[in-house]
Order: structure tokens, then C-alpha cells, then sequence
């Protein structure tokens, strides 16, 4: 025990002091804050380019309504939709406008004529793309078509479906004897908020939850994989250093991996501290930042975590930090080289990212069934278990009887691993077949 | 005398190759035991059983009265064949935690540390990277780690290699003066030279076994037909007598001859006397090399290898 510690204090010393664990620590919170910020910027930033599109509005009726609904302009304050009413310039143009303004002459039109004639336009780039209305898409009839490039952009794609809905709307109820006032009065959009009731509280959450999460499941799975395969790389370099033959000699070999595993978890531990004061003052400043910054350290200051919720996070945290660890440590002892480990990290990476993508299972149905069975097993639990209890605390004994597994898994884990260690240490040549490295766990 | 290390039936194999076979061995507490044989022949396979880093799959190892190699840790000193210390960590640094390792406090190790580090010149680089050293130097401060614990005995594994003359005698007073201390000292080599100005006893080892083992004196007169080398001026005849001499070389003013068995060298000198006059008479010991080469019983272009391999 003693010179488990010994090795965990020097090993911890040589990990938190390398060059690439400070970067990394500093460098992490910026890619965290870049992650969450950046699409709060990005969504300043109109990336859109302003463009005319064309109406071919057969009702007649909708044009002005989609003008005065689609004000957006670009940074430049160019209208983005500068919308032109196809049928009434080009009406024009045949000396007929009359006919259409009282909307009788609409049902002569060659819809097929005008798209092939549009088409070219907006492939070239002259046009955004158009819009096909026809006659009697005001009282549910035929669908609305749009045309562009890019359709891809479903926030788009709904907004002008809700805006050629509620034009059409509008002027089925201006159809009867309704005042203006009146119109305006049925047209008001209704609000609607969560509240989230927790012992015996109810308290508004605006997406805290969903975001606190998926931060701590971001944290542990980016923590996981940079610092187990940190903890791959530096057994990986005792074996072709050659220093295995000495420690082996001084140490025994259950200790020398348990030296390095408390070593592992430390030096997360210590991550982690150190970005969760980041954290707390990065929140603390951005409230003086502008724009959706400050929303969002305010959105994220909303949040109230239960103590529960922190003390499993950390159980989970350090029991998963070990599972895993022990299995990127036995990849470092069995292979020769950098390349080989890549290969072989793979399959021990796999669980944690499934885990990751369950996050959102848990999310939607955190009692279901199907979450309650993955939030037991060794591979998934570090990780659908801290969602669950963000999302809605578990029942005690479910969080129990998962510790209690994880912690069966981890010793399971360093049980395999410690033989792994020990006769992977000392081959040099040839990566072992899965055969061989089950004479392997059964030797040692 | 003690037993501080004994080999009862020891061997190991890997797939095909039997890489140490049935060996046998005992070193006395305080001697200077030198395992030799070419590459290949097992040396390496026996001490990394011997220091538990590989499980025999027959036989029995005691050092220093232990068979239980977790308790008798702290008291070993090990040398691998392959070096390797922690590149990226300080000269001191390293050194401490080796010893602390073996249950040395950290204090103390820090004041033997620098004792040794000053014995090798190496005081200035006490808190530079291992990295910085050059190979000489990183390879003597892995040295100092082997017995910065002061163990009972060391293992060593070719330990004179990768030293330039001037280290290797270093190496070798230190050595001799912790035997003096009453350390056994165990190590392979295939350079028979400094075994021969170093060693007690010796074992030598062919294709995983023991083809020799004993007292240096012993080996040497036991299996030794040293010749005897003769500068004289005059006419020589007496090497003729096969009564006498059983083989012999002479080049006019320079003679070998190999005394025929039972004939003492004073017989050779006193015929040699009376027909020449002698300028220097010298018994020669048969070098281990020759040893090592008859036991083996080696012949043609395999001898002509083991004998480049054993130089």
C-alpha cells in the first residue's frame, strides 16, 4: 500500500507537470465556453445572403401579407426576402394587370411555363428561388411549393410555412365581419412555460437542466477519453523505454498499476477543480458581457444543482474514471506502438461514446425502462447515471445497485488489467491474439 | 558460508525454444559470481527469474533465504539487461523515488543520492532531465540506482556495457568495494576478461544450461592445460621429449609448450635450465575463453562464432 502511494504521488507529479496536461487544462474551458457561445455569436452573425424571390401568388391575396411578415435584413440592411410578385410585374408587362387585381384572370396561368422559366434563374444564382401558391390554397386546398438551392434549412423552411399559414388565415377571417381590432385580437400569440417540480418545489427551468446534463456528461466523456488515452500513452512509453523491467523488479505489479490508476483519477480531479472555479467565475463575468453571453451565464447562474446530484457526479465520476482507466491501460500494455494503440483504443472508446449519444434517451425518458437496464451496466452507468439524476432523481436504490456494479466492474476491470499489465509490460514484438491474451489474464 | 542465492531445477521455456534448462546454482553470501556464455545462452532468462519479473515453469529460487519474492524486494538490487529510467524526470528526483521505492525515507535517499552522484561526477547535473544525459551518464546514474538502498545483493545484467574504459574500472572498484561491504554481487557478461580479474566463482552457460560451474581457481586448474611460454637464447632440444611436453611452438628465441600431463612446470624449468639460458619463464592459465570453447566442445565455423562472441 505504502509504495502504491509512492508511485501514485510521483506519477501524479510527472502527469500534472508535463507541458501538454497544463495546456490542455488551460485550453479546454475556452473550447467548452467556444462550444456554448459560438452558436449564441453565430446567430448574430446573418451569414444569409440577401436575395429576391419570386411569388407566384394565383390567390392573388397573399403578396403584401408576405412582404409585411418576412422584415428581416442582413448586417449590410438589406432586405434578406425582397420578395416580388411575379404575376403582377409580368402581368404588367402583358398590358393585362387589371385582370389580376380582382383576381379573375389568375386561373389562365401556365404554372409549368413559369417554374421551367424560374428554374435556370434561381440555379444562376439571379433569384433566392419562388413561391408557387396556388388559387385555392387560402381554404386548405393544393399545398404551397417553394423553390431554392437550399432547402435544407428546415428553421427556414418552417417559418415560411407558419407565415403562408397565417396570411391565409388572416384573410379567411377577414372574409367575415370582424373589425380590425378584433382581427388583431384573435391573431395574439399565447405564451407557454416549464416548471419543473422537485421535492415538492416547482421552479421554472428555461432548459437548465437539459444543459447542466449535458455539460457534466460532455465533461466526463472528454475528460475520459483525453485522459485515458494520456494514461495509455505513458504505459505504452514505460514498455519501450524499458523502464517496466525495473519498476516490476521494485514493485509489485498490482501496485504499480494502482499507483497509476489513483494517479489518473487525481490528475482529473485536479481538471476539474480547476475548471469548475473557471467555471463559477466565467459565469460570474459574463453577466457584464453583451448580447446572448449574458443570457446564457444567467440562464446557466438559473440553475440550482442539488447537493445529491454533485455527490453522485463524483462517485460515478471517479468509479468510471477507474473502470475505464484500467481497460486504456491494459491497451498500452499490450501493444508496441503508437499506430497499434490507435487501433485498439477504438474498441474501448466505443462504450463511452454510446454512452454519450444514450445521454439523450436518458434525457426524453429518464424512468423508462430501457434507460433504467443501460444505467446499470459498468460501461454506460458513469454516464447515464449523473444524467438521470440532473434530469429526475433516481429512486436511492437504483443509484446503489449501479454504484454497487460499477464498483464490482471495477475491480473486475483492474483484476484484468493488472495481469494484462503484467505480462504486456515485458513482451516486446508481436500484439497478442485475443488467445494469447486470455493465456495472458490466466498466467499472471 | 551462507547461501545468499540457489537455483534448484530451474526452467523456462518459450513455444519451441528452451531457454534455460534444468539449471542448478548457488552463490555464496559475499562473492562476486559471474554468469557467462554467449548471446543466446540463457543469461538474461535465468536473472529475470531470479527477480520474479518472469515465473519459472519448474524449479525453485531462494535469494537471501526467501522464496517468496515479495519480501525479499527491498533487499535486491536489479540492473536490466535493457536500461531505462524515466527520461522526462530529474536526475535527484528519480533517484529519491527508486529508493523510496524500496522503503528508503526520502531524506535519506536524498543524502546517499548526492554521496553517489559526487562519487560519479555527477553532482551538477543533479536537477537536470534524465533526458539531457548522454547515454554514458544516464547509464551511470541508473547504476546508482541499483544500489542507492544499500541491498544485500545485486543483480546485474551486462552491466559493463555501454561504459567507456575509464567507467568500466570505476564501475568495477565500486563494485569490489561493496563486496568488501559484504554485498553479493551477481552478473552476467559475455566479456571473460573482466570476469576474470572480478569473479569468485563463475557459471557458464550454453543453450539454456549449465555447462560449468565453480570457484574461478578451481574451474581454472580442474579443466585448465595451461601452456608455458619461454624466451630464451641458445639451442633448445628438451620440447622434443614427449615424456615432457606434449605440444609445443618454437620460433628460435620464443617457446610454448604445452606440458604433457602429470609433468609439473618447476620439471620443465630445471630440463629448460640446463640447456638454455632463460630470460623469462612463464606459466600461462588457460584463459576462460579457451575454457569456455574446450567445454562446449565446439568445433569448426560455430566455434569460430562463440569464440568472436566470447572475446
Amino acid at each position: 500500500m505504502g509504495k502504491m502511494l509512492i508511485v501514485a504521488k510521483q506519477e501524479y507529479l510527472n502527469r500534472v507537470r508535463n507541458r501538454g496536461f497544463v495546456i490542455g487544462m488551460i485550453l479546454f474551458p475556452i473550447l467548452i465556453a467556444a462550444l456554448m457561445f459560438l452558436p449564441a455569436l453565430l446567430m448574430n452573425v446573418d451569414v444569409e445572403q440577401a436575395a429576391t424571390y419570386q411569388v407566384i401568388d394565383q390567390t392573388g391575396q397573399l403578396f403584401d401579407d408576405l412582404v409585411e411578415a418576412l422584415p428581416d435584413t442582413n448586417e449590410v440592411g438589406e432586405r434578406l426576402y425582397d420578395l416580388e410578385d411575379y404575376l403582377a410585374s409580368s402581368g404588367a408587362a402583358h398590358g393585362d394587370s387589371g385582370s389580376r387585381t380582382n383576381g379573375s384572370g389568375a386561373g389562365t396561368v401556365d404554372i409549368d411555363a413559369i417554374v421551367a422559366e424560374l428554374t435556370p434563374a434561381v440555379e444562376e444564382g439571379e433569384i433566392g428561388g419562388f413561391f408557387v401558391i396556388p388559387e385555392d390554397y387560402i381554404d386548405g386546398g393544393s399545398a404551397a411549393s417553394f423553390y431554392a438551392r437550399n432547402v435544407s434549412d428546415d428553421m427556414r423552411n418552417r417559418r415560411f410555412r407558419r407565415i403562408l399559414d397565417q396570411a391565409a388565415r388572416q384573410v379567411r377571417i377577414s372574409r367575415s365581419d370582424l373589425s380590425t381590432e378584433q382581427i388583431a385580437e384573435l391573431m395574439v400569440p399565447t405564451q407557454f412555460s416549464t416548471f419543473r417540480v422537485r421535492s415538492g418545489e416547482a421552479e421554472e427551468d428555461e432548459g437548465q437542466t437539459f444543459i447542466l446534463a449535458y455539460v457534466f456528461s460532455m465533461i466526463f466523456y472528454m475528460m475520459l477519453i483525453y485522459n485515458g488515452i494520456a494514461a495509455m500513452r505513458a504505459v505504452l512509453e514505460e514498455k519501450t523505454a524499458r523502464t517496466a523491467e525495473l519498476m516490476i523488479s521494485s514493485v509489485r505489479p498490482t501496485h504499480l498499476l494502482g499507483g497509476k490508476l489513483i494517479a489518473i483519477v487525481g490528475a482529473a480531479l485536479t481538471q476539474l477543480a480547476v475548471w469548475f472555479i473557471s467555471g463559477i467565475l466565467l459565469v460570474q463575468q459574463g453577466k457584464s458581457l453583451p448580447g446572448q453571453i449574458s443570457d446564457i451565464t444567467q440562464l446557466i447562474e438559473a440553475v440550482s444543482v442539488p447537493p445529491m446530484v454533485f455527490v453522485i457526479f463524483f462517485v460515478f465520476f471517479v468509479l468510471g474514471f477507474l473502470f475505464y482507466s484500467g481497460l486504456f491501460v491494459s491497451v498500452g500494455a499490450m501493444v508496441n506502438s503508437e499506430t497499434e494503440a490507435q487501433n485498439l483504443q477504438t474498441p474501448v472508446m466505443m462504450p463511452i461514446i454510446a454512452a454519450f449519444l444514450m445521454m439523450f434517451l436518458a434525457i426524453r425518458s429518464p424512468d423508462g425502462m430501457v434507460t433504467t437496464i443501460l444505467s446499470m451496466i459498468p460501461l454506460f452507468s458513469p454516464i447515464l447515471m449523473t444524467v438521470r439524476a440532473c434530469v429526475v432523481m433516481p429512486p436511492m436504490w437504483q443509484v446503489a445497485l449501479s454504484a454497487a456494479i460499477l464498483f464490482v466492474g471495477v475491480m473486475g476491470s483492474i483484476w484484468i488489467s493488472a495481469r494484462v499489465f503484467r505480462v504486456g509490460l515485458l513482451m516486446h514484438g508481436k500484439k497478442p491474439s485475443l488467445p494469447e491474451l486470455m493465456r495472458w489474464i490466466r498466467y499472471a | 558460508m551462507n547461501e545468499a542465492l540457489k537455483l534448484e531445477g530451474v526452467s523456462k521455456s518459450y513455444a519451441e525454444v528452451k531457454a534455460v534448462q534444468h539449471l542448478d546454482l548457488v552463490v555464496n553470501q559475499g562473492a562476486v559470481y559471474g554468469l557467462l556464455g554467449p548471446n543466446g545462452a540463457g543469461k538474461t532468462t535465468a536473472i529475470r527469474m531470479i527477480m520474479d519479473i518472469i515465473k519459472p515453469d519448474t524449479g525453485q529460487i531462494t535469494l537471501l533465504g526467501e522464496t517468496d519474492p515479495e519480501v525479499r524486494r527491498n533487499r535486491i538490487g536489479y540492473l536490466p539487461e535493457e536500461r531505462g529510467i524515466y527520461r522526462k524526470m530529474k536526475v535527484k528526483e528519480l533517484l529519491v523515488y527508486l529508493a523510496q521505492l524500496r522503503d528508503v525515507s526520502a531524506g535519506e535517499a536524498s543524502q546517499r543520492a548526492d554521496r553517489w552522484l559526487e562519487r560519479f561526477s555527477l553532482t551538477q547535473r543533479a536537477n537536470d532531465k534524465v533526458e539531457a544525459l548522454s547515454k554514458g551518464n544516464a547509464q551511470k546514474v541508473q547504476f546508482i540506482g541499483t544500489v542507492l538502498h544499500e541491498p544485500e545483493a545485486v543483480i546485474l545484467d551486462e552491466p559493463f556495457s555501454g561504459f567507456d574504459p575509464v567507467n568500466v574500472d570505476l564501475v568495477k572498484n565500486i563494485l569490489l568495494e561493496l563486496r568488501d561491504g559484504g554485498m553479493t554481487i551477481i552478473f552476467s557478461t559475455h566479456q571473460m576478461e573482466t570476469v576474470e580479474k572480478l569473479c569468485d566463482s563463475i557459471c557458464l552457460m550454453h543453450n539454456g544450461a549449465k555447462v560449468l560451474e565453480g570457484p574461478l581457481a578451481k574451474v581454472k586448474a580442474e579443466r585448465g592445460s595451461g601452456s608455458i611460454q619461454i624466451e630464451y637464447d641458445g639451442r633448445a632440444t628438451f620440447h622434443q621429449d614427449s615424456s615432457l611436453v606434449r605440444r609445443f611452438d618454437d620460433s628460435g628465441r620464443f617457446l610454448e609448450v604445452v606440458p604433457t600431463e602429470g609433468v609439473s612446470p618447476q620439471q620443465i624449468l630445471s630440463r629448460a635450465q640446463s640447456e638454455i639460458e632463460i630470460r623469462r619463464f612463464q606459466v600461462m592459465e588457460p584463459s576462460l575463453q579457451q575454457i569456455f570453447l574446450e567445454t562446449v566442445g565446439v568445433v569448426g565455423e560455430e566455434r569460430a562464432r562463440l569464440s568472436a562472441e566470447v572475446q
